[in-house]
């Protein structure tokens, strides 16, 4: 249902959002954005603002302690590439009881602007996405769209009017075309696309600050810490497939010993293995990746010239 | 609130001996910063020998010997195979003890300069068993070397780059303002302390297995001059050299 609110309305939400949540939003810190708890439900930023980290690091922080309860979370302000990575991000943990489940977030959408590194209308990110609330601007008002009963029962609260205005989600970056399924068809393809990644690590660090920032990088190493007061912590810290022991076993054998079988990696689960495993490439096209690169590589840059390269089937 | 656990002292005490040879000595007191993470240790540990922190030093055996700084006079030589003869484990700390610290830059002077011989590192002089990296090291990542040591683990430092903790600790990048920085190359596990005080890494913890040096200098050439890319890499040591604490490390 889609509603009308100013100011004033969107102030009683976030009241009636903080009785139940801890509210995340984005805020300035220095020249960059991060995401961060609002202490109180004031001065809440319903626009989204890319942060350096997405939320990933709300809901499977850093460290994470497993032995602790999970809270409570609204995520406000996210742009609908970080609705639609967290919906993948839930479907990828779902069984796992390490994050929040879906009932205890509230997911809340906001509109962005998008910046030259952005790409995710290459995605087909708009339909079926699962969120509550999606607040955007107009003109002298806001739209409040709701999508779910926990959105639904929000605005009940306050009594927002109904709009009739026509309202769309739609992906805002205008990025040049991207074919995925050729991108898919050519990353699997190794042999063809070998000296292709060869070149393109020897121009990487395998430094993992991409892997770092992406919505859609999870994993993780348990970790059983002995600390000197004699106890024992088992927490998962966040690793990247670009560690140098990340893809080691016993003696030190490694499964992928040079930097471009982990870039190799890096892609084909983004382009492959996602659609695979979890039908949806883990990719949203939110850039991030593109920002935090020291190499200044592009991954969009990098699927488009590798299709222009090995560009009908094969 | 969880209550913090009084250890109770049912483990044998294995013997720990901390050795400085010529250095600044900043990682033996980085090691004492936290008297409370310190005394921990010794619930573990006996301290058999440790200068800086005891007047009544025994002679080894010692299962486990923790030396920062490098060799430089006869005396310090032999010192340091008498240590190695007498202990089990022993560990380099700090970026001489691995790397050659500040003071082997001399290597890199015109011969006219240096009266001395070469600075060596721990790794070209003895055979090392474990690193703990850094100028200085940090204090929790080594007292939970040391307490790995103890129940015979063997310790782990990260395989990612500095930058992957500046992002997680979402600084605004160096390099992307046109400001040079080795994070890329540089072993992560000092938590990105430089940039996170709006400083560059110097590489102090040494270079990652990794590290990618010929796009490192093709970065850093757009900032410094050839001279000054060459000093930036030799900061505390020969960076490009394969770094024998890391690379021991894989193969055990
Ligand atoms: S951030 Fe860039 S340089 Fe670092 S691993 Fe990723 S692609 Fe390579
Ligand atoms: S791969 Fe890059 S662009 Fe794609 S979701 Fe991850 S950070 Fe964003
Ligand atoms: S791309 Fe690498 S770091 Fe990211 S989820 Fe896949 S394996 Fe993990
Ligand atoms: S500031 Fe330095 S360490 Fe941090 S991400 Fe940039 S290059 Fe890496
Ligand atoms: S940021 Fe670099 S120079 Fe600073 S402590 Fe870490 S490794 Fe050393």
């Amino acid at each position: 249902m889609l509603y009308k609110a100013n100011n004033h309305h969107l102030d009683l939400v976030a009241e009636v959002i903080n009785k139940k949540y801890q509210i995340f939003s984005h805020h300035k810190n220095g020249s960059v954005f991060k995401y961060q708890r609002n202490q109180s439900p004031k001065n809440i930023s319903w626009h989204s603002q890319k942060s350096i980290l997405p939320f990933k690091k709300i809901i499977f922080p850093e460290g994470l302690n497993l032995d602790k309860d999970n809270q409570k979370v609204a995520l406000t302000g996210l742009a609908l590439c970080d609705i639609a990575a967290l919906n993948l991000f839930l479907k990828q943990f779902s069984e796992s009881g390490i994050i929040q489940k879906r009932e205890e977030l509230l997911i809340v959408g906001g509109d962005c602007s998008p910046d030259e590194n952005c790409f995710c209308d290459q995605f087909n990110l708009d339909p079926l996405l699962d969120f509550d609330l999606f607040i955007s601007k107009r003109e002298n008002e806001y739209l409040v769209y709701s999508k779910s009963w926990r959105g639904e029962n929000i605005i009940k609260k306050i009594g927002l009017k109904k709009s009739l205005v026509s309202f769309n989600l739609k992906a805002k970056a205008k990025s040049p075309k991207i074919d995925l399924e050729l991108t898919k068809k050519n990353i699997d393809n190794r042999e063809l696309t070998k000296d292709y990644w060869q070149k393109i690590s020897n121009n990487c660090f395998g430094c993992g600050a991409c892997t770092a920032v992406c919505p859609l990088c999870f994993c993780f190493d348990q970790n059983f810490l002995n600390s000197p007061d004699g106890g024992c912590k088992r927490c998962l810290n966040w690793t990247s497939c670009f560690a140098s022991d990340f893809s080691q076993i016993q003696f030190g054998h490694d499964l992928r010993p040079e930097n471009t079988d982990r870039l190799y990696n890096w892609y084909h689960h983004k382009f492959v293995r996602g659609p695979k495993e979890l039908k949806s490439p883990l990719c949203v096209g939110c850039g991030r990746c593109i920002t935090a690169c020291p190499a200044h590589l592009n991954i969009k840059n990098i699927i488009s010239s590798m299709n222009n390269k090995f560009p009908v089937d094969n | 609130m969880e209550k913090k656990k009084e250890t109770q002292q049912i483990f044998i005490k294995k013997s720990l001996a901390i050795f400085s040879l010529t250095c600044c000595e900043g990682c033996q007191f980085e090691l004492l910063k936290d008297y409370v993470n310190f005394n921990h240790l010794l619930n573990f540990y006996e301290l058999k020998n440790f200068r800086l922190g005891q007047e009544n030093n025994l002679d080894g055996p010692f299962d486990v010997a923790v030396v920062e700084g490098t060799p430089e006079s006869q005396r310090e030589y032999k010192l340091l195979h008498q240590i190695r003869r007498e202990s089990k484990i022993v560990v380099a700390m700090g970026a001489c003890a691995n790397l050659g610290g500040i003071q082997s830059q001399r290597n890199h002077l015109p011969a006219k300069y240096i009266g001395k011989p070469e600075v060596k590192t721990l790794y070209d002089t003895i055979k090392i068993d474990f690193s703990i990296p850094g100028c200085p090291i940090t204090n929790t990542e080594a007292i939970s070397i040391l307490v790995d040591l103890y129940w015979d683990k063997i310790p782990k430092l990260p395989g990612h780059a500095v930058c992957f903790e500046c992002r997680l600790n979402e600084n605004e990048c160096l390099i992307k303002k046109g400001l040079p920085c080795l994070g890329p190359v540089t072993v992560a596990g000092c938590n990105s302390i430089c940039i996170n005080s709006k400083e560059s890494c110097f590489g102090c913890r040494g270079p990652l297995p990794q590290a990618n040096f010929i796009k490192m200098k093709e970065i850093l050439s757009a900032m410094l001059s050839k001279k000054e890319i060459e000093d930036w890499l030799t900061i505390y040591g020969d960076y490009q050299k394969k770094w024998l604490g890391i690379n021991k490390r894989d193969k055990s």
